[in-house]
Formats: structure tokens, sequence, C-alpha cells
């Protein structure tokens, strides 16, 4: 495999779907089911080869939706941790700005004290 | 994989996330005559390739939107070279519409060509010659880019 | 639908306007720097990282980071001198003219060449609901926007109280500290 495929498969390697897509899905599925009679759905109204079909594929959706939603949540922990760190750099370097003003708005308070009080 | 192969292909997260969602529920439908978890995947994948497809080759999409106009995707620092990943991205979405599924299928879902011929239902040569012709395409379009660096 | 859409966007995009805005030049000094600490967090981020802040002494923190809307922060540290010019800043400066921005700290050390200059943004019931802090001496120069409603003991939290304990709980009529 050549540099150019290398790169080629780290351009258009698989990209994760927007937060909360997996939900939006099992919404709109649920939502359609309960459109759709309960009869046309029913599992046990399945002819018995449907049935046994229908059993991988369901298991394959629920292990799909499972799975996605704990990659998800992962993801949303990740992202918080990192944006804390961030907090806390940003709070230490505000703190440390505001400190060092305080204790100029002092040095100057004392400047002038010690020249009030010499006149 | 399916919200992925449509945003490859589209570069477009709204829609990819519509076409996605329309293909999750029509598996719904589906699922009764689905057999085994590889006829899913195989499934997704065909549904997903053929509506994005579609929605690229109407008329009304072609002209809303310049490729220009779609934004490039936020680098991520999986890129080996952020900036050559970005242009291969924006060259790969210039290709016509058959030779950028191509490209999606062989490289973002590591397809073999004879499994691509399968899904486009196009000749495993046809798939195999375009593959040779983009790659050398991309290859021209990315050195005068990005210098020598790309062989 | 779309008409809507497009009209949530610019009516999004005027409001952000009137926000106090990083202005783009100053990113440029990033070249110029020996080192940058750059910092975007928006409102939503903001929540999300609060919502993990549970580890022991992250409470105050929290407490501080669950109101605001944004923190902001942009420092740029040079190994010379004369890396930055006033020019960089004073974009910035400019959008801090504006009447719900009030300077309450203006320091300016000729021997150090340190200059600090703190800025509130009061609401309408001369809350804080804001926070701007210019820091800058020959060789840093550091800026601080803190989004949202902040109370005398988060800022003592944070840092300090300037020397002016309570007063900033009205800002309007707050002695001005500072020097030139």
């Amino acid at each position: 495999m050549n540099d150019l495929e290398k790169q080629l498969r780290s351009a258009m390697r698989r990209c994760d779907p927007p937060a909360g897509f997996a939900d939006r899905v099992m919404a709109q599925t649920h939502q359609e089911a309960g459109r759709e009679s309960l009869r046309k759905i029913d599992f046990w109204n399945l002819g018995p080869k449907l049935r046994w079909a229908a059993i991988p594929a369901l298991a394959v959706l629920l292990v799909f939706g499972f799975w996605f939603r704990t990659y998800e949540l992962r993801q949303q922990e990740k992202e918080a941790l990192a944006a804390k760190q961030q907090v806390m750099l940003a709070l230490r370097i505000t703190g440390s700005k505001l400190r060092m003003a305080k204790a100029k708005v002092k040095a100057v308070e004392g400047e002038r004290l010690k020249t009030e009080n010499t006149l | 994989m399916v919200f992925s192969i449509a945003y490859r292909f589209l570069r477009d997260a709204a829609t990819a996330e519509e076409l996605a969602q329309d293909v999750f529920l029509k598996l719904y439908h589906e699922l009764p005559r689905l057999e085994s978890a590889d006829h899913v995947r195989f499934w997704l994948r065909k549904v997903i390739t053929h509506r994005s497809l579609d929605y690229a080759r109407s008329a009304y999409r072609r002209h809303a939107v310049a490729l220009d106009d779609i934004p490039e995707p936020a680098a991520t620092s999986a890129d080996s070279d952020p900036l050559l990943a970005a242009a291969l991205r924006k060259m790969v979405a210039s290709l016509p519409h058959e030779a950028r599924m191509i490209v999606v299928l062989r490289y973002e879902e590591e397809m073999e060509p004879r499994e691509i011929a399968e899904m486009l239902a196009i000749p495993i040569a046809t798939v195999k010659s375009r593959l040779r012709r983009t790659l050398a395409l991309l290859r021209g379009k990315a050195q005068r880019l990005m210098g020598e660096t790309v062989r | 639908m779309k008409r809507i859409a497009i009209f949530i966007l610019l009516a999004g995009k005027i409001a952000f306007a009137q926000e106090i805005k990083m202005p783009v030049d100053l990113d440029k000094l990033a070249a110029k720097a020996s080192e940058t600490t750059e910092v975007t967090l928006n409102g939503r981020t903001l929540q999300l990282a609060a919502k993990f802040m549970n580890d022991e002494g992250d409470e105050e923190a929290r407490n501080i980071v669950k109101k605001l809307k944004g923190i902001y922060v942009r420092s740029f540290e040079f190994d010379s001198p004369g890396q930055y010019s006033e020019a960089d800043v004073q974009l910035l400066r400019s959008q801090l003219k504006s009447p719900i921005w009030e300077k309450v700290v203006n320091v300016h050390s000729k021997r150090e060449g340190e200059n600090a200059e703190i800025y509130f943004k009061t609401d309408s019931s001369d809350q804080i609901a804001g926070l701007v802090v210019i820091a800058a001496d020959p060789k840093e120069l550091t800026i601080v926007h803190i989004d949202g409603p902040l109370d005398p003991s988060d800022l003592d939290k944070i840092g300090g109280d300037f020397g002016v304990p309570r007063v900033e709980t009205q800002p309007k009529s707050k002695p001005k500290a500072g020097t030139r």
C-alpha cells in the first residue's frame, strides 16, 4: 500500500454520528412502531421462519443501541474531563492576574498613605 | 458505519443524519427478512450507499450546494497530516458520484473491490479501473498541492 | 421553514455581535509568542464540565462555573519585550467602552512596566454579569473574559477582592481603585 492510500485511509476513516443520534433513531423507531398496528409488528404473528429470522436482527439492533449509548456516554465523559481541565486552567490564570492587580492596588495605596503621613 | 458512509460521501452532517435515520427506520421494517448480523450489516451498507448516491444525483441537490460552500469538518488528532487529510477529503468530494462512492467504500469501509462491485452492481473490472484512475488523479492533485511528498 | 432557520441564524449572529469578542489580530500574536494559552469554553461546555467537578476541592469552582455562560482566556508569553503593541488590545478596549462595562481597576507600574485593567459588566440590577482582565507586562499579555454572573465571594475565591471589599456588589457606586 502506498503513501496516498495510507493518507486516504486516514482522511476517510469512519466518523461518529452527532451526539444523540442513537436516541433520535430509537425515538423515531418507537414513534413509527406506535403508528403501525400492533398486529402488523407482533412478533408472535410472524410466520415461524420469519420469527426465527427476526431474532438475530433484533438482537443486533439492541446490541447496537446499547453499545452506541455506552460509547456516547464515554465520549461525553472524556469531553467533560477535558473541559474541566480547561476550566481549572482558566480559573488559575484569572486568579493569578486578579492577585497581581490586587497587590499593585495595595502597593499604590501604601505609597499614597506613606506620602500623606510624611506630609 | 451508516452515518459515516453518508457523511464521507455527502460531506453534510445534517443530510447524512437524515439519511441514516431513514435507513434505520427502514431496517426496522426489514428486520423480519434479515437472517443474520452479517446480513444486517450488508443490508445497511447497501441501502445507505444507494440512498446517498440517489440523494447526490438529484438535480436539486447538485445545484443547491456548491462544493466550496460545504465546510471542511474540523480536523481531528487522528489525521497523520491534517492539512493533507482535509485536502484529500475535498478532492474526493469533487469526484464524480460513482468514483467517490468507490473511494468511500474502499478506504472508509475497507471493502474489497469484489464487495464494492457487488454492492454497486457493476463489474469488478470497472471498480478496479475506476480506483486506479481515481488514485492517479488524486495523486497528481495532492502532489501539486503538497509538493512531492505524496507517493 | 428555511426562512425561519436563516432568521434564527442571523438573530444569533446579531446577538453575538453585542458580546465581547476576542479580536482576531490577537490570535496572530500566537505566532510571535514563545508560549500561548488559549481557553475557549462556552456555556454548554461549562455545564458539562460542572457536572464532572466532583472531586474534593472542586465544589467552590463548580458553584462558580455552573452559573457562567463562557470563559475565554488568551495568554501570550514572549521571549523579548516589544513583541506586542497597544494596538493589539485596543480593539478589545474599544468594546469595553460600552456603558454596561466599568473599569474598576487600572494600575500602571512604570517601574516594572506592569499594567492591569479590570472591567466589570453590570446588569440591570447592578449585579456583576461579566469580568474582563487585561494584564500586561513587557514580555506577557493576558486577557481573560468571564461571561456570566459573579458575586464578590466568587471573586474572593478566584483570586481577590481588589482591596475594595464588598463594594463590587454595587459597581455603579463603587470607588475606583487605580492610578496612572
